[in-house]
């Protein structure tokens, strides 16, 4: 089947465009390079005018917006009914959107309500030699890969954690904007109502920013180890990630710096992992790396096979000795 | 207040290092990883019997599996959950979470819509967190992702969802679906008074004719998504030995560093 529109769910972050909008569309544009593919951006919030100007400047054809008090907060209803509007108005083949908390939630939705296939949690998208869209979806944590096509219902869906892709810079064709009818949101049911926002205190590096990641496992044994890493990121001027069962031992207070499957993919200029086994639902997360260095004191730890260096020893005594090196 | 919980027996997620294809038949060899209940399914069917406990309530479980995992169905019942329900028959297979859902749906009806419907965020093997969402929107029922906290009131939940910048609360009518966070309570253990409490449980099985499916629906054919190949990625670097004492290892690892184009203040 022909590819002659795709439409990107332009997720939002604090009013501004977020990141994984440019990412998913700069895949797609590599995908399909030809000029004849239309691209739009669905826009929904409220107050984002600044979202709005980053959108049409980045590269696709037609932007949707609605800008809309209901839409302050995500709720599913509200979201659901506003996204199909701008679906039905662009008619695209291919609908692509981040795997966030929203989007994750969003993405299935719209797989019931138009009768068609959400592939989920893509690591990559690639057209087969017949000119299919191979989705390729991970399994298992991550240990396997498995090609989804969807081949008789459009649009398909595809969901994609951010920092899958690469954003790259794409030509500004200025696009034009397309207001969609707040009305719509009126006859949406009152069955979910928000009740409040609780924020959290977003740390200023966040991991998938950082250059250098300083990665701690449940072999960091303890709290006052842990701290020593955090100075360990903070004197390399990078960020401390962490797996599951470093939350689970209470050393991390919230998953926004865990890496893997069900946390965040990261692609550091430098990534040194201490106290990691190498369970494949970590490991698929921080696999891009440019460098990967591994510490563990089991020498046949499976984190070594992904490592381009590995040290095999206490992983707190390495930690101890640079920081002494770095003053 | 009725709460069915969905379930997925799933092969044990720690051990999927162990997994592997086969080069012939290209298909996945999980020989000697066993099956356990889904993680989350163990958090969502604690929420319910902590509903249960707090405000009585009759508790289901439900699950679309291969009959040889009845034994993990039993397994909830000795938690606690008052009767079972599996959904089994060769034509559901290669269902996606599309026909997966339709599915469920379908046998929910026969055994009639409860006030609340709970489910794990997410399966440990094809962690799409769709099966949720994709259920209550068959059922036209509000749904709710990421939930880390419920509590109850007549006749609807006050519930928490998780999100990038913290979490957002919502109230929600009933009936409604949820689908509750890994870790978000400790779940119970099996007791052996527990389990000798679920012998006189019943479990109902479903096959396809006893539900009122749509052919074109179910199984992999009634699947919008279809499988291709499957890869194994080749994830493999050259893994070389640092050694040293620690500082010699210190000092290698931030010229490492400094390479990688990274600025170093030393
Ligand atoms: C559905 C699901 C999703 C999941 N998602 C994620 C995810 O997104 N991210 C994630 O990280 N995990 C995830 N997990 C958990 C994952 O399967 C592993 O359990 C986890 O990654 C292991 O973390 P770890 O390596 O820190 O701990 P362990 O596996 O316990 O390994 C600790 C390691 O530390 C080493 N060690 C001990 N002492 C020292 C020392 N002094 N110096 C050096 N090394 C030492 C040990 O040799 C061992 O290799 C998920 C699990 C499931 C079921
Ligand atoms: N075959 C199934 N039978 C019963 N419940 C399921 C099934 N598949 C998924 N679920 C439920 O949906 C949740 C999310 O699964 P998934 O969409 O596969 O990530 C699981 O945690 C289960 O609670």
């Amino acid at each position: 089947m022909d590819m002659k529109r795709i439409l990107v769910y332009g997720e939002l972050e604090k009013e501004r465009l977020h990141p994984v909008s440019l990412e998913l569309l700069s895949k797609a544009k590599e995908i399909f390079p030809e000029s004849d593919v239309q691209f739009g951006m669905v826009l929904l919030g409220s107050g984002i005018d600044g979202a709005v100007a980053e959108a049409q400047k980045s590269g696709v054809d037609l932007v949707y917006l609605l800008d809309d008090q209901r839409l302050s907060v995500f709720h599913p209803e509200y979201f659901a009914a506003a996204l199909i509007q701008a679906v039905k108005a662009f008619n695209p083949d291919l609908l692509l959107m981040g795997a966030t908390y929203g989007g994750e939630e969003l993405a299935p939705a719209l797989g019931i309500r138009l009768k068609t296939g959400v592939a989920a949690h893509c690591t990559d998208l690639r057209l087969t030699k017949e000119g299919k869209l191979a989705q390729l979806v991970p399994a298992f944590g991550g240990k396997v890969i498995g090609e989804i096509f969807t081949p008789n219902t459009r649009p398909q869906i595809a969901s994609i954690k951010p920092g899958m892709f690469l954003a790259s810079p794409q030509e500004d064709k200025n696009a034009s904007l397309s207001i969609l009818d707040a009305s719509l949101l009126d006859s949406v049911s009152q069955r979910i109502r928000v009740k409040g926002v609780n924020r959290k205190e977003l740390s200023s590096l966040p991991v998938e920013k950082a250059e250098v990641v300083v990665c701690g496992g449940y072999g960091i044994g303890s709290p006052e180890n842990w701290n020593s890493l955090e100075q360990l990121a903070g004197k390399l001027g990078g960020a401390v990630a962490c797996t599951r069962p470093a939350i689970d031992a209470g050393w991390v207070g919230d998953e926004s710096s865990m890496i893997g499957t069900s946390g965040k993919s990261i692609r550091p200029k430098v990534y040194i992992g201490v106290g990691i086994s190498g369970a494949t639902h970590h490991i698929c997360g921080m696999k891009d790396a440019g460098l990967i260095v591994s510490i563990n004191s089991d020498p046949n730890a499976e984190c070594f096979n992904v490592s381009d260096f590995k040290v095999t020893g206490d992983g707190n005594l390495i930690v101890r000795s640079l920081l002494e090196a770095l003053g | 207040m009725n709460i069915i919980v969905c379930v997925k027996p799933v092969p044990d997620p720690d051990k999927y290092n162990l997994l592997t294809i086969d080069p012939e038949t290209k298909r996945l060899v999980r020989e000697g990883i066993p099956t356990v209940i889904n993680p989350s399914d163990k958090n969502a069917l604690e929420e319910a019997l902590r509903l249960k406990d707090l405000y009585g309530a009759k508790v289901s479980v439900i699950s679309m599996t291969p009959l040889f995992s009845v034994d993990k169905i039993k397994q909830c019942l000795a938690m606690g959950a008052d009767e079972g329900f599996v959904i089994s028959d060769r034509a559901f297979g290669g269902a996606d979470t599309f026909s997966t859902s339709y599915t469920l749906m379908k046998a929910i009806e026969e055994i009639g819509t409860p006030d609340l419907i709970l489910a794990g965020n997410e399966s440990a093997d094809g962690a799409t967190s769709h099966v949720p969402v994709q259920l209550a929107e068959w059922m036209s029922l509000p749904h709710i992702t990421n939930v880390t906290v419920t509590e109850a009131f007549e006749t609807k939940l006050h519930v928490r969802k998780k999100t990038e910048e913290g979490s957002v609360d919502y109230e929600i009518d009933l009936p409604a679906v949820l689908a509750v966070e890994r870790n978000s309570n400790q779940p119970r253990m099996v007791t052996a008074k527990g389990m000798v409490a679920a012998r006189s449980k019943s479990i109902r099985v479903f096959a396809k004719d006893d539900l009122d499916v749509d052919e074109s629906l179910i199984g992999l054919c009634g699947s919008p998504t279809q499988p291709g190949e499957l890869i194994v990625p080749n994830l493999k670097r050259a893994s070389q030995e640092l050694k040293g004492e620690p500082e010699e290892i210190a000092a290698q690892i931030i010229t490492l560093i400094k390479k990688s184009g990274v600025a170093v203040a030393v």
